[in-house]
């Protein structure tokens, strides 16, 4: 967390149950957090963000002075995804992927084109993956999470986090049709 | 065509998530607020020695009155005494 509030300081203020402290913490994480699951869940993200930041608001006055309020976010999200909306949201992911497609405005060059082809292929792609692959990725590639820190969230191992990476990057660039340099011909 | 991870991940970074709507990020918000645990409850004459001391004239005129008279009666004193 940026400036000089920690999250030290506003886990504190959340424990006291300070007034102003849990709308803090709102402003401080929701775009990241809805950033996550939109590309996590697709149309279930709506219920997913409301669950998540809900479960927030019941256990806030229970964290532990160490607690890093990011990963924690993500950690109710991921159970939530995992335990309730799941199924729901798989179906629905497909149809609104291409909802957030890249737009089709003008484009400055062919370049800009072929980017935006491939950004287009690896959200296609990103649709396909299994969720467990879909999590790490955005959690670590998009997120910038440590393996540790992702660990946490996903209730395994450092070492199975960089081994589901790196599964999940050759797997997502295979669906995406860009091959990692070790699979070329 | 291959693709090193550093630029996977630029892509896949590159990726736009859905805007969120406005209407979902206020109402989170409310249905979070109403979820906040409460304050634990006071003693009752930590309570009303905590009104005493805050309670503007203005605001005695009203419920925190009549609360104020029933603590003080319950801890055995006249109002006022």
């Amino acid at each position: 967390m940026g400036g000089v509030e920690s999250d030290r300081e506003l886990v504190l203020a959340l424990r006291a149950r300070r007034p102003g402290a849990f709308d803090r913490l709102y402003q401080l994480y929701h775009a990241r957090l809805w950033r996550y699951l939109a590309r996590l869940a697709g149309s279930g993200a709506e219920d997913l963000f409301q669950e998540t930041w809900m479960a927030a608001a019941r256990n806030a006055h229970l964290l532990r002075d160490d607690t890093s309020l990011l990963p924690w976010l993500f950690t109710i999200a991921h159970n939530k995804y995992r335990n309730g909306l799941r199924s729901w949201a798989r179906q629905a992911r497909m149809q609104v992927v291409l909802a957030g497609a890249p737009s089709s405005g003008p484009l400055a060059s062919d370049e800009l084109v072929h980017l935006q082809r491939k950004i287009t292929k690896v959200q296609l792609g990103l649709a396909q993956l299994p969720d467990a692959h879909r999590e790490v990725l955005l959690l670590c590639a998009v997120e910038g999470l440590e393996a540790s820190v992702a660990a946490a969230v996903l209730g395994c191992t450092s070492d199975a986090v960089r081994k589901r990476l790196s599964r999940a990057r050759r797997e997502l660039a295979r669906l995406a049709g860009l091959p990692g340099k070790d699979e070329a011909i | 065509m291959t693709i090193d991870e550093a630029t996977l991940d630029e892509i896949l970074r590159a990726v736009p998530a859905r805007p969120l709507p406005e209407s979902t990020r206020e109402r989170a918000l409310k249905l979070a607020r109403a979820q906040l645990s409460p304050v634990p409850d006071m003693p009752k004459s930590q309570l009303s020695q905590q009104v005493l001391a805050t309670a503007a004239p203005a605001a005695l005129i009203s419920a925190d009155l009549v609360f104020l008279i029933d603590a003080c009666c319950k801890m055995g004193r006249g109002f006022g005494g």
